[in-house]
Formats: structure tokens, C-alpha cells, sequence
């Protein structure tokens, strides 16, 4: 029983620490992403919500010029 | 970065201009299609129903300041040709559609893994549980023997 509990969460320790690092490497690549695509002078808004795959709503301008 | 006008498909110029008729957005717009839409909206709301289709969120009242979610503008966009719909959408955006999948891929196996070690932990603590049960029980019926 002793044994079981050490060695279950002997592995299972392991293998969460190994996925939190695994997950890790792919936040860090995707926040790289983000970094890139939110600093690029060339997209719009809705083009770094695309991007991003984030939900967008347009800001509303009645009849007005945006750019 | 070229951006086409939803109306005309001619070139907008700086990024393109914003018209709203009733509570629906119209983006990018070329100069002279933000004209027409300010000066005769009804004319734009007859010759292109196509844009006002898609359900937008309008139940609640034409003059709340609401405007259409992203993939209507998706929708509109789409309707000139393919080509257009591809340079909106984006040439940029397929630049990192690739590093995107990595990472998510990534963090979704990061994810299982860790689940994997949790259920692993599980097996391997019933599997002594039950292996220290079965001694216990084995060691006490051969006493009384």
C-alpha cells in the first residue's frame, strides 16, 4: 500500500511535470504568435482577431471614415 | 496591404472606409461606395441586399449601437470572389496558421499527458491497494491454519 502510494505518485508526478512543461512550450509558442501578430503595423483589427481566433465585434462608425 | 471594397471591388483606399444603414456595418468600403452609402442608403439597401442577409443582432431595437460579429464581415467580404476573400482573410493570417497549430498542438498534448499521469497514478495505487489487500488477507487466514 506504502509502495503503491509512493510509486503512483512518483509517476504521476513525472508525467504531470512533464505535461505542464510540454504545455508550457505550447503557451510560450502561442504567445510568441500573439506578440507577432498584435505588434504587425500590417493587419487590422479584424485580421489579428482572425489570427488569434478570438471573437471580434467592429467598433460601429455611423458614416464615418476609419482610416 | 490592399484592401477591397465589399461593394464595388475596386481598391479602398487607406485601410477603407465604415458605413452603417440600419444597424448593420459595411467595412471596407472604396470612397465612393462610403458616399453612396451616406447619401442614398436606401439605393445600397435595393442594389446590395446580399450584405444586409445574414442575420445580424438587431432584435432588440435599429438604433442600438450594435454592430454585426466578426464572421458576418467574413460573410460580405466573401461575396466579390474568392480571391478577394483570401487577401481579407488573409495572406498575414495564414502566416502563423501553422504556428498556431503547433502551439495548440502542444499544449493539447501537454494536457493529455498530464491527464495520462494522473490516471497512471490512479492504476498504479489501486493496483498496490489491491496487491496489500490480498497479502493482509492471505497472511491473516494462514495464521488460523
Amino acid at each position: 500500500m506504502i509502495i503503491g502510494v509512493v510509486f503512483g505518485a512518483l509517476v504521476g508526478g513525472l508525467f504531470f511535470l512533464l505535461g505542464i512543461l510540454i504545455s508550457a512550450q505550447g503557451q510560450l509558442l502561442m504567445a510568441h504568435a500573439d506578440s507577432a501578430v498584435h505588434t504587425s503595423p500590417f493587419l487590422s483589427d479584424l485580421e489579428r482577431a482572425a489570427a488569434m481566433s478570438l471573437p471580434y465585434t467592429a467598433p460601429a462608425t455611423i458614416g464615418g471614415a476609419v482610416g | 496591404m490592399e484592401t477591397l471594397c465589399i461593394m464595388c471591388g475596386k481598391e479602398a483606399e487607406q485601410g477603407g472606409y465604415t458605413a452603417r444603414i440600419q444597424e448593420h456595418v459595411l467595412r471596407p468600403l472604396c470612397g465612393d461606395c462610403q458616399h453612396l452609402c451616406s447619401k442614398d442608403p436606401g439605393q445600397v439597401l435595393q442594389a446590395h441586399a446580399h450584405l444586409f442577409a445574414s442575420p445580424a443582432s438587431s432584435s432588440s431595437s435599429p438604433t442600438a449601437d450594435t454592430s454585426p460579429p466578426f464572421p458576418q464581415h467574413g460573410t460580405a467580404t466573401s461575396r466579390n470572389s474568392s480571391s478577394s476573400s483570401l487577401h481579407s482573410n488573409g495572406t498575414f493570417v495564414n502566416r502563423y496558421r501553422d504556428l498556431y497549430r503547433a502551439a495548440s498542438l502542444l499544449s493539447g498534448l501537454g494536457t493529455t499527458v498530464k491527464t495520462s499521469g494522473i490516471v497512471v497514478a490512479t492504476v498504479i495505487l489501486f493496483f498496490w491497494f489491491i496487491v496489500g489487500i490480498a497479502t493482509v488477507s492471505e497472511t491473516s487466514s494462514s495464521q488460523f491454519t
